[in-house]
């Protein structure tokens, strides 16, 4: 059951890709997305703390 | 709506309460789709267990046409209106449009092997979708070639403007002419040819994929909205220094 899961009839070296590919990629823009919004939230405080 | 939304303190008011909901429709929505289109769909009976690939290609397609349409929307919004918060949605889309349609060629690339013996043909479909890509990478490159920001955003508002035309031709190409790539089974005028089991994995990962990508890219506006403040602080301590020496 778990082997014919994996193994998609043969068609496992295309399908596993294409999900792998696609969660990288999501993976990759939630991390990117939050690691800038973090950075521009830490340049804006210190930016104020100066100007204050 | 849109000038309504111009006003960046009632954006982020709107959008902080939205943001919680589509992170957590996107999360359901994907988890369900991940669910029925893996484990609880049929295998088709022509092409077996590779149907599932496209539970992943059809909402990446989906999302690449659309968001492009977005950012087109919003750049003319942006050359006739002059909203700036116009010109932060397209700077913000394009690239999360480029990696969608990247996504879209490579797990096309990897269905079409399999299916048609080949990873690419120059068909309609596939060029058409290639053009899009080249489109969202031409915005990303203009909007950031040049000295003065609003120069580069004047330029690739146009550009992207310009590409709309790229869009009837990726959806009707597949009627148009004869390609290898499949005709539409999802939006068509007499409805879905397509079977429920597989329709309602589709639709949830078309769901999740759409709320993934609006949290995507409200959070990216409001990052950028962060970046200005920041930048007109900038300025006003520069200002300030200078006058300080005087």
């Amino acid at each position: 059951m778990i082997n014919e899961f994996w193994f998609m009839d043969g068609y496992n070296i295309y399908i596993w890709p294409s999900y792998i590919l696609t969660f990288f990629i999501l993976i990759f823009l939630t991390f990117r997305s939050i690691y800038l919004s973090k950075k521009a939230k830490k340049m804006l405080k210190k930016l104020e703390e100066l100007n204050s | 709506m849109f000038d309504w939304l111009a006003n960046p303190n009632r954006f982020n008011r709107i959008t902080n309460k939205i943001q919680p909901i589509l992170l957590l429709a996107s999360l359901i929505t994907i988890i369900l789709g991940l669910y029925f289109g893996l484990y609880d769909s049929p295998k088709d009976y022509q092409q077996g267990h590779a149907v599932r690939i496209m539970y992943v290609h059809v909402p990446s397609a989906w999302l690449a046409s659309g968001l492009y349409l977005l950012l087109a929307i919003s750049s003319i919004f942006y050359i006739v209106w002059k909203h700036p918060l116009a010109d932060l949605m397209s700077r913000s889309t394009a690239p999360i449009g480029a990696l969608f349609s990247l996504l879209t060629l490579a797990t096309g690339s990897l269905w079409g092997k399999p299916m048609w013996g080949t990873w690419w043909v120059w068909d309609a479909r596939l060029t058409s979708m290639l053009i899009l890509f080249f489109f969202y990478l031409g915005y990303i490159l203009l909007s950031n070639a040049f000295e003065r920001k609003i120069d580069g955003s004047k330029s690739a508002a146009v550009l992207a403007i310009v590409g709309i035309i790229n869009l009837p031709i990726i959806k009707f190409s597949v009627d148009w002419w004869h390609t290898l790539h499949q005709p539409s089974s999802l939006l068509k005028f007499d409805g879905p040819t397509i079977d429920g089991q597989m329709l309602l994995p589709l639709v949830l990962m078309i769901i999740g994929f759409c709320s993934f990508a609006s949290y995507i890219i409200i959070l990216n506006v409001k990052t950028k909205l962060i970046e200005k403040k920041c930048e007109a602080l900038i300025l006003k301590l520069n200002l300030n220094e200078i006058s300080n020496i005087r």
